[in-house]
């Protein structure tokens, strides 16, 4: 080692300062820049274990988003084909029910009607009749002679007879 | 004409309306069948009615007889009517 040009000491010594060395530097500055290191190393796994962790949460609240907005849609469908039913429903009902108002206002009018000339008709005859009476009775008196009074005794007391009064 | 009959007692004497007085056979006549009807003798009465139009009525206590024009010219109002 020496024709080498290599001192044994020196190596030793050497050895033994690279090994002092080493241990200070492990237990100075190895270690804590280790911990630093891990320790962030940490953080960011936590970071991103939590970056997916809310990710996962979004994407769930997107879907359900997305299910609530379908279920809305489909639902407020529903209703307002509901509400169209009903609506046309009731609009039949409204119309039925005046067609049936009308007809009965109509039918109501025409019986009225009806009654009103039955009326007048049974005034205007009774009115003819009366007159027709008058005139009857005066026609009669001025036709009537005393000889045709008699002849009209004459046959009502034979139609007595015929009746058997 | 007409008549109404009931079982109550009745006059013996008829009262004949007529719109002009009856002759004697007339008079006769209705005497005779009012006789046959009632079975007993009755006395006939005539009377003027002029309302009466023609023809004649008799009335024999409640006993009624109509045989008037006026009451054919009710008859045919009321048919009319």
């Amino acid at each position: 080692m020496e024709n080498l040009g290599i001192q044994p000491i020196s190596l030793l010594l050497q050895s033994i300062n690279f090994l002092l060395l080493l241990l200070i530097l492990k237990k100075f500055l190895y270690k804590p820049i280790l911990k630093v290191l891990a320790d962030r190393k940490k953080k960011i796994e936590e970071g991103l274990s939590y970056s997916d962790k809310m990710k996962s949460e979004f994407e769930k609240s997107e879907k359900k988003r997305d299910e609530i907005l379908v279920r809305a849609r489909s639902d407020g469908k529903t209703i307002i084909e509901e509400a169209k039913r009903a609506a046309k429903k009731r609009e039949e009902e409204l119309l039925e029910k005046a067609q049936r108002e009308a007809q009965e206002i109509i039918a109501k009018g025409k019986r009225e009607i009806e009654a009103m000339k039955e009326d007048l008709a049974k005034d205007l005859r009774r009115e003819a009749v009366m007159i027709a009476e008058k005139i009857v009775e005066k026609v009669i008196k001025e036709a009537l002679t005393e000889n045709t009074q008699k002849a009209l005794i004459d046959r009502k007391i034979k139609e007595i007879a015929k009746s058997n009064i | 004409m007409k008549n109404k009959e009931s079982n109550t007692e009745r006059a013996k004497t008829a009262t004949v309306k007529s719109s002009v007085f009856l002759t004697d056979k007339q008079r006769e006549e209705i005497k005779a069948r009012l006789e046959k009807i009632f079975g007993e003798k009755i006395a006939v009465v005539n009377e003027i009615e002029k309302k009466l139009l023609g023809g004649f009525t008799v009335q024999l206590g409640d006993w009624y007889l109509d045989a008037s024009l006026s009451l054919d010219l009710h008859k045919i109002k009321e048919a009319l009517s």
